[in-house]
């Protein structure tokens, strides 16, 4: 048994906070035996749970007592924390992030009675944060590798190949038996498929603009709120007629969660939001072609966030199916805020 | 405020993922021995076990029930923690390194807790002490309630009841996971985030419908 129980008492329990607002109560103590307190502590901290390893942070610490209680004593801490701007409390399934009012016991020797509270944190008039790493969104890979001379992609796809293909002639040419065979293929295999996979990536889409001619993928605002539209536009040029099997955008918000280190590392991957928009149901495409669309975010959506092993990351992905030829593929990184309240 | 799972009289899904310290509080497992040789100096303690047995979960159980001792974690990427010495030293995964830096690091300490995934009683022999190997992984019914009742129990939000795990759940997670304990988290989270009340778990929560 605890020497001591400790309780948070909101002065608005029910009350929900935007940044700059004030949260208030009291810390109350209850005390059955004899205590040397080396500190009361209270905190407001916002912390992750869910799959992910947990990230946490501080945003106010306060020494509310050092000293000793007696036993039937019943004692009441006031707290004051002026609510920072954001991240905005969030329920989702792999990933949540909560805002809680801590207090603990600082006893020498002996165990710290503590505990928490939790507060909804929404948004305010003002911007808030999505969390310590701002670049929530997923990086670009195609639009990377599409940035690189070809010829540098392609011989960077030669080389794996060649790391394993070179040994493995070595030990044939050499031994030149069954064994030897078998091994070179298990060296050959894996290098030489993530080699040609790495120069599909990097030439896919320079492939597809050889029918295509060149894309662009524009968003009128990429750093949107919950609630807003976003207008997507798509420009093709094609210098010959050319058939396309269908073109279509997604866009999606997915949790991305990392649990455990080293061997028991693990990424978690939930679809929290996803809706697809044709933009061409298919056939021949001549000439200039030009494609507007338009997406309200719902504006109970779920705002991007991004710490440490925990991320929800917006994406718009445009897909050009090109029959019996490589597809054009983008994604698109959207950073999306939570709707004032 | 209520949180997001108030409605199941818990403040966290209890088979998210917790920091060290938190699974050092929940590790169901028997350490008074283990404590007792490891304060004796010239011992060594190897946990084995494949991963997700629990391992890790004992060793931070010991340095709970040891504060003099001093932990570290080893990985295959990295070069060990130079200042790691002490009368007790746990180490955690210590077969991530190469034998002859095992060796060394194993000669820093006065008695030894090592997790690993295979015997190393060589080394720690090698080293000069008297190894105790403990098995970590058997896992029976019994023993599968109390850890997950220690989870449940810890994500409490207030009195009352709480979900639990009847008989044929814990039975049928033996039977898909083995002695696979932290495999068994992910049916069980999936479990928790589709609760709507308080009651227990089913088989048909977990692995729907047969």
């Amino acid at each position: 048994m605890p020497s001591c129980e400790l309780a948070v008492i909101l002065e608005n329990p029910e009350a929900t906070f935007k940044p700059g607002d004030v949260v208030r109560g009291f810390i109350t103590v209850d005390v059955s035996d004899a205590v040397k307190c080396r500190g009361l502590h209270v905190r407001l901290l916002v912390r992750t749970h869910g799959r992910g390893n947990r990230w946490e942070r501080e945003h106010g610490a306060d020494l509310l007592f050092e000293g000793n209680w007696n036993p039937g004593e019943q004692q009441l801490y006031p707290f004051e924390f002026v609510v920072p701007p954001g991240p905005v409390s969030y329920r989702g399934n792999l990933l949540n992030v909560s805002w809680y009012v801590y207090s603990y016991v600082d006893i020498p020797w002996g165990f710290d009675p503590e505990v928490t509270e939790e507060i909804t944190v929404i948004a305010g008039d003002e911007p808030v944060e999505l969390g310590p790493v701002h670049d929530a969104a997923l990086p670009d890979f195609s639009a990377a590798m599409s940035a690189l001379p070809a010829t540098a992609v392609f011989g960077a796809g030669i080389m794996v190949m060649a790391f394993g293909l070179l040994p493995a002639l070595m030990i044939g040419v050499c031994e030149g038996d069954l064994t030897a065979g078998m091994f070179s293929a298990i060296l050959v295999v894996p290098s030489f498929g993530l080699g040609a996979y790495l120069i599909y990536r990097a030439l896919r889409n320079r492939m597809a603009e050889r029918r295509l001619g060149d894309v662009r993928f524009e968003v009128d605002n990429p750093e949107a709120t919950c609630g807003d539209t976003l207008s997507f536009s798509v420009q093709l040029s094609p210098e010959a007629p050319v058939q396309v099997t269908r073109a279509v955008l997604t866009l999606q918000a997915e949790e991305v969660v990392v649990s455990g280190s080293g061997t028991n590392k693990k990424t978690h991957r939930h679809m929290q939001f996803t809706r697809e928009l044709p933009l061409h149901e298919g056939g021949e495409l001549v000439g200039p072609v030009h494609w507007n669309t338009e997406i309200t975010i719902p504006e109970d959506a779920p705002p991007s966030f991004g710490a440490p092993c925990n991320n929800l990351s917006w994406q718009a992905e445009l897909h050009i199916d090109i029959p019996r030829w490589p597809d054009w593929m983008r994604k698109m990184a959207l950073r999306i805020h939570p709707r004032p309240s | 405020m209520a949180g997001a799972y108030a409605h199941l009289n818990l403040r966290i899904n209890p088979f998210g993922e917790l920091p060290p310290h938190v699974r050092s509080r929940l590790a169901v497992a028997n350490t008074a021995p283990l404590v007792e040789a490891l304060r004796k100096p010239g011992t060594a303690v190897q946990l084995v076990g494949r991963c997700g047995r629990g391992k890790s979960s004992h060793l931070l159980a010991l340095h709970r029930e040891l504060p003099e001792s001093h932990y570290a974690r080893l990985w295959t990427d990295q070069p060990p923690p130079s200042a790691l010495s002490g009368d007790i030293l746990l180490i955690d995964e210590a077969d991530a390194v190469w034998a002859g830096t095992r060796l060394r690091l194993l000669r820093r300490g006065r008695s030894v807790a090592v997790a690993v995934h295979r015997d190393q009683s060589w080394i720690l022999r090698l080293a000069g002490f008297r190894v105790l190997t403990v098995e970590v992984g058997s896992v029976d019914r019994e023993r599968l309630r109390a850890i997950v009742q220690r989870r449940i129990e810890f994500a409490r939000l207030g009195p009352g009841p709480l979900p639990g795990l009847d008989d044929p759940v814990l039975d049928a997670l033996l039977d898909t996971h083995g002695d696979d304990i932290r495999a068994m988290e992910t049916p069980l989270y999936a479990a928790f985030q589709t609760l709507q009340a308080v009651e227990d778990l089913t088989p048909t929560h977990l692995y729907g419908a047969p």
